[in-house]
C-alpha cells in the first residue's frame, strides 16, 4: 500500500509498504479516512527530534473506517467510523487510571531512548520516531491501532469526517493544556500559536469559562480563524508589543493562564531570535523557547505558563528567575486524549466545538511531499494539510 | 555475576505472587528462556536457547517460597552454569500496586559453555533483566507484549536504534516475529 | 529571594547598569524592538485594584492632580479580582526608549507613579514611605551613587 514517509532531514517520500496485520489481540486495523499533518512533524521534518528511520510512516492525526478486529477487542467491530487518540494507552498500568495517558508504562516499547533523554520514558505515538515507540503513522491506507479498546472512539453520527479527524490530536491537545493547566471561570487566558492546536487550547479554556481568551500569532488566515470559528480575541505580535497589550488587557495584572502552543522551533521578531536559530543549529540548545520566555513573562503572579508546543531537549536563557520570584506554576504535557475525546466528541455534535476549517487543503496521499511543504512554509493559508488515503 | 533489577506492576500482590510461582509463565516474560516444566513440589527443569541454535537445560530446586512474599530457587547440582534467583513481592505505597524485586546471581565457569553463555547474555545482563521485568509488567497489566512496527519483538534495549523502520511488517518478517 | 535581588543590584551598580538592560532584552522581548517601548497601542496604563467599582473615587488626588491632561477608565476585573482603573494622556506621549526610561526620562512616569499610589491609598489607605538610603554614614563609590539613582527613579518607572 501506499504511505507517505521520512526519507531523511526535509525529505519527505510516498512509498509502497507492506499491509499492516494484527500482531497484538488487543489490536485493530483500520482502514484511514482522512489523516493530517500537525506541527510537531515539522520538527521530525527538520530533524530536530532523533531516532527517526528512513522508510518511517508518518502521521500521528486521523480518523477512519475499522477493517479488522483482534480476538481480544471489545468495544469494536468492523465498518465503525472511529477517530484515533495520537498517543498509545494500554488503560491498565497507574498512569492510565490516573488520566495521564500519555505517560502509559506499556505503550512505548522503546523506552530506553526517552529514558536516557528525560530520566523516564512515556507513553508511544503513532509516526513520532522510535523514541516514541516506532509506530506506524497513518499517512497510509491502513494503519494498526494497539490497544484499540482505549485509543479508538466511535465516531457520533451527527459529527462529519473532517470535524471528527481533530478529535483526534488537535482538540485533546488542546483540552489537555487548558484543563491540566486548571483553567477556572473567570480566568483571562492567552494562547500563542494559532495553530490547530493553539485554536483548540483557547476554544477549551472559553468553555471551561474563561473570562477572555486572547490567542497570539502573525499569520493573518489563521487570527482571522480565532475570531471566526474559535470567538477568541487575537493579538498579531509583529503589529503590538504583546506583554503590554496583555497587561493593558487584563488591568496591569497579566493573563492568569498562559498556554504555549508553538514548540521548539518558535518565530520571534527579536534580535534573540536570530540568536536562538544560530544556537539550535549548531546545536549548543535543541529547542527554541522564545515564546515560552514571552509567556513567563506576561504571566500574572502566581499564574500558571503551561507549555503544549512539542519541545525534545535542552533550551537556553530560561528566565528561571521569573519563574521562582512572580511564584509561576509550570507545567506541560503531549496529550492525555482518552479522557477528554468523549466529551470533544459530544460538542462538537452540539456544534460547540468547530474544526473543519483548520483542514485547509486536503489532498491524496500522493501529494504527500508537497503537502508538507505547503503545510511547512504556510503557503496560500495553509493552516493544515490533510490526505485523503481513499483518493 | 550479580544482578538486581525492580518494577511496579499495578496488580494485587497475590495475583503477581500467583503468576511467577507457576514456574511455567516464566518464558513469557523471560527473553533468553524457552520453556520451564514443573516435575514435582520442589523440582522443575529450565530450557534455555544458547547461540548457534544450542539449548540449555538444567534442573531448579525451589529453595524458599513464603505465599505473597518471596520465591527463591537455585540450580541443581550438576548445572554447567550454577545460578540462583530469588524475587519479592512488596505492597507499593499506592495500596493497590505490587514492587517486584528479583535479584540473580550466576557462577560463570572457564568452560566452554560458561564463555557461550557469558557472551549470549552480552554485554549488558542488566538490561536484559530489566526488559525482563517490563514484558512481566506489560504481561500482568495489559495481557500481553506491546509490539510495535518499529520493534515488532517487543521491548528489547539492544535492538531500541536502530531498528527496523515504523512501517508495517513484510509476510516474511511477521513469520519471523510471530511464528505464523 | 533577598540574595538573588542583592546580586542582581550589585551587578548591575558594578556594570554600569548594562546589565540591567541585557536582564531585560533576555526576559523581555519587546525592549529588543526598535518600534518604541513596552506599552500598548492604545497608551492607557492600567491597575487593578482590590475594590468595588463603587469604591473607586478618581475625582480626588494623586490623579485629579492630572485635570484635563489626562482622561480615565473604570471596570470591574474578571473573577472579583477587582477593579481595573487606567488612565491616558491626551497627548499620547510614549514612555521613550528602555534606556531612557531607566534614566529617569519617561513622559509617562508620573502618571505611572500616580496609579501606583492611587491604588495604595484606596487599597491601604496610604501610601507606603520609605526610609532615605543608604541608613548610616558610609564612604561614597560609583557603585552606590548608581544604586541611589536607580532606586531613585524606580517609583515612577516600570511597564505599565
Amino acid at each position: 500500500m501506499k504511505a507517505v514517509t521520512w526519507r531523511g532531514v526535509n525529505e519527505i517520500g510516498v512509498e509502497d509498504v507492506p499491509e499492516p496485520t494484527i500482531l497484538n489481540s488487543h489490536d485493530v486495523i483500520v482502514e484511514v479516512g482522512l489523516s493530517a499533518t500537525c506541527g510537531s512533524d515539522l520538527h521530525l521534518m527538520g530533524g530536530y527530534i532523533p531516532a527517526m528511520r528512513a522508510g518511517d510512516v508518518l502521521g500521528h492525526e486521523f480518523m477512519g473506517t475499522v477493517a479488522e478486529v483482534g480476538s481480544g477487542v471489545t468495544k469494536h467491530r468492523v465498518g465503525d467510523r472511529v477517530v484515533v487518540v495520537s498517543f498509545i494507552g494500554c488503560g491498565q498500568c497507574w498512569y492510565c487510571r490516573q488520566g495521564l495517558w500519555s505517560l502509559c508504562d506499556n505503550g512505548n516499547p522503546n523506552p530506553g531512548i526517552t529514558e536516557a533523554l528525560w530520566g523516564q520514558s512515556i507513553g508511544g505515538c503513532y509516526g513520532y520516531s522510535h523514541a516514541l515507540g516506532g509506530w506506524a503513522g497513518s499517512h497510509a491506507r491502513y494503519i494498526r491501532v494497539p490497544y484499540a479498546d482505549q485509543g479508538a472512539f466511535a465516531i457520533p453520527d451527527g459529527v462529519s469526517d473532517d470535524r471528527a479527524l481533530f478529535a483526534s490530536d488537535a482538540a485533546p491537545t488542546g483540552w489537555t493544556g487548558a484543563h491540566q493547566a486548571e483553567v477556572r471561570p473567570g480566568d483571562v487566558v492567552a494562547v500563542w500559536g494559532a495553530g490547530g492546536v493553539g485554536q483548540m487550547a483557547a476554544r477549551a479554556a472559553m468553555i471551561m469559562g474563561a473570562e477572555r481568551v486572547v490567542v497570539i500569532d502573525r499569520y493573518d488566515n489563521r487570527l482571522e480563524q480565532v475570531r471566526t470559528h474559535i470567538g477568541a480575541e487575537t493579538l498579531d505580535y509583529e503589529e503590538v508589543n504583546v506583554p503590554a497589550e496583555l497587561r493593558e488587557m487584563t488591568g496591569g495584572r497579566g493573563p492568569d493562564v498562559c498556554i504555549e502552543a508553538v514548540g521548539m522551533e518558535a518565530h520571534h521578531p527579536g534580535p534573540q531570535y536570530l540568536y536562538d536559530q544560530v544556537k539550535q543549529q549548531m546545536r549548543l540548545q535543541t529547542d527554541r523557547p522564545t515564546a515560552v520566555r514571552e509567556a513567563i513573562y506576561a504571566c500574572r503572579k502566581g499564574g500558571t505558563v503551561f507549555t503544549l508546543g512539542v519541545f525534545a531537549g535542552l533550551v537556553d536563557k530560561f528566565p528561571l528567575g521569573a519563574v521562582m520570584n512572580k511564584a509561576l506554576t509550570l507545567r506541560g504535557a503531549q496529550q492525555h486524549g482518552h479522557r477528554y475525546i468523549p466529551e470533544i466528541l459530544d460538542l462538537m455534535g452540539r456544534d460547540e466545538v468547530r474544526t473543519e476549517h483548520l483542514a485547509t487543503h486536503v489532498m491524496p496521499l500522493d501529494d504527500g511531499p508537497e503537502g508538507y511543504r505547503m503545510f511547512k512554509e504556510k503557503e496560500d493559508g495553509c493552516v493544515r494539510a490533510v490526505f485523503r488515503p481513499g483518493g | 555475576m550479580d544482578l538486581t533489577a525492580t518494577t511496579t506492576v499495578r496488580r494485587p500482590v497475590g495475583e503477581v505472587y500467583a503468576f511467577w510461582r507457576l514456574l511455567e509463565n516464566l518464558p513469557t516474560f523471560m527473553e533468553h528462556l524457552d520453556e520451564v516444566r514443573t516435575t514435582d513440589a520442589k523440582s522443575s527443569t529450565w530450557v534455555a536457547s544458547a547461540p548457534f541454535d544450542r539449548k540449555v537445560e538444567w534442573e531448579a530446586v525451589l529453595i524458599e517460597d513464603v505465599v505473597d512474599e518471596r520465591i527463591g530457587w537455585r540450580s541443581a547440582e550438576e548445572a554447567d552454569v550454577p545460578n540462583q534467583g530469588t524475587v519479592s513481592f512488596v505492597l507499593a505505597p499506592d495500596g493497590v500496586s505490587t514492587e517486584v524485586h528479583v535479584h540473580l546471581a550466576y557462577e560463570i565457569g572457564a568452560g566452554k559453555l560458561g564463555k557461550a553463555v557469558a557472551k549470549y547474555f552480552g554485554e549488558e545482563p542488566h538490561q536484559q533483566l530489566d526488559d525482563d521485568l517490563r514484558r512481566l509488567k506489560q504481561v500482568l497489566e495489559t495481557g500481553e507484549v506491546v509490539r510495535s512496527d518499529g520493534a515488532p519483538w517487543g521491548k528489547r534495549a539492544r535492538k531500541e536504534f536502530p531498528q527496523r523502520p515504523a512501517q508495517p511488517l513484510t509476510a516474511d518478517e511477521r513469520r519471523e516475529v510471530l511464528g505464523v | 529571594m533577598t540574595a538573588a535581588l542583592g546580586n542582581v543590584a550589585s551587578l548591575a551598580a558594578r556594570a554600569g547598569g548594562s546589565v540591567v538592560r541585557q536582564v531585560r532584552s533576555a526576559l523581555d522581548p519587546s525592549s529588543a524592538r526598535p518600534a518604541g517601548a513596552a506599552q500598548p497601542a492604545s497608551g492607557w496604563l492600567v491597575v487593578t485594584v482590590f475594590r468595588e467599582p463603587s469604591e473607586i473615587d478618581t475625582a480626588k488626588p494623586p490623579l485629579a492632580e492630572f485635570g484635563e491632561q489626562i482622561e480615565i477608565r473604570v471596570r470591574p476585573a474578571a473573577d472579583g479580582k477587582g477593579t481595573e482603573v487606567a488612565a491616558r494622556r491626551r497627548d499620547r506621549q510614549s514612555s521613550g526608549t528602555a534606556a531612557s526610561r531607566l534614566s529617569g526620562s519617561d513622559p509617562q512616569a508620573d502618571l505611572r507613579s500616580a496609579l501606583r499610589r492611587a491604588k495604595q491609598l484606596i487599597e491601604v489607605g496610604e501610601v507606603l514611605a520609605v526610609d532615605p538610603a543608604p541608613h548610616g554614614e558610609r564612604t561614597p563609590t560609583p557603585g552606590g551613587t548608581l544604586l541611589e539613582m536607580w532606586t531613585r527613579v524606580a517609583p515612577k518607572a516600570g511597564v505599565r
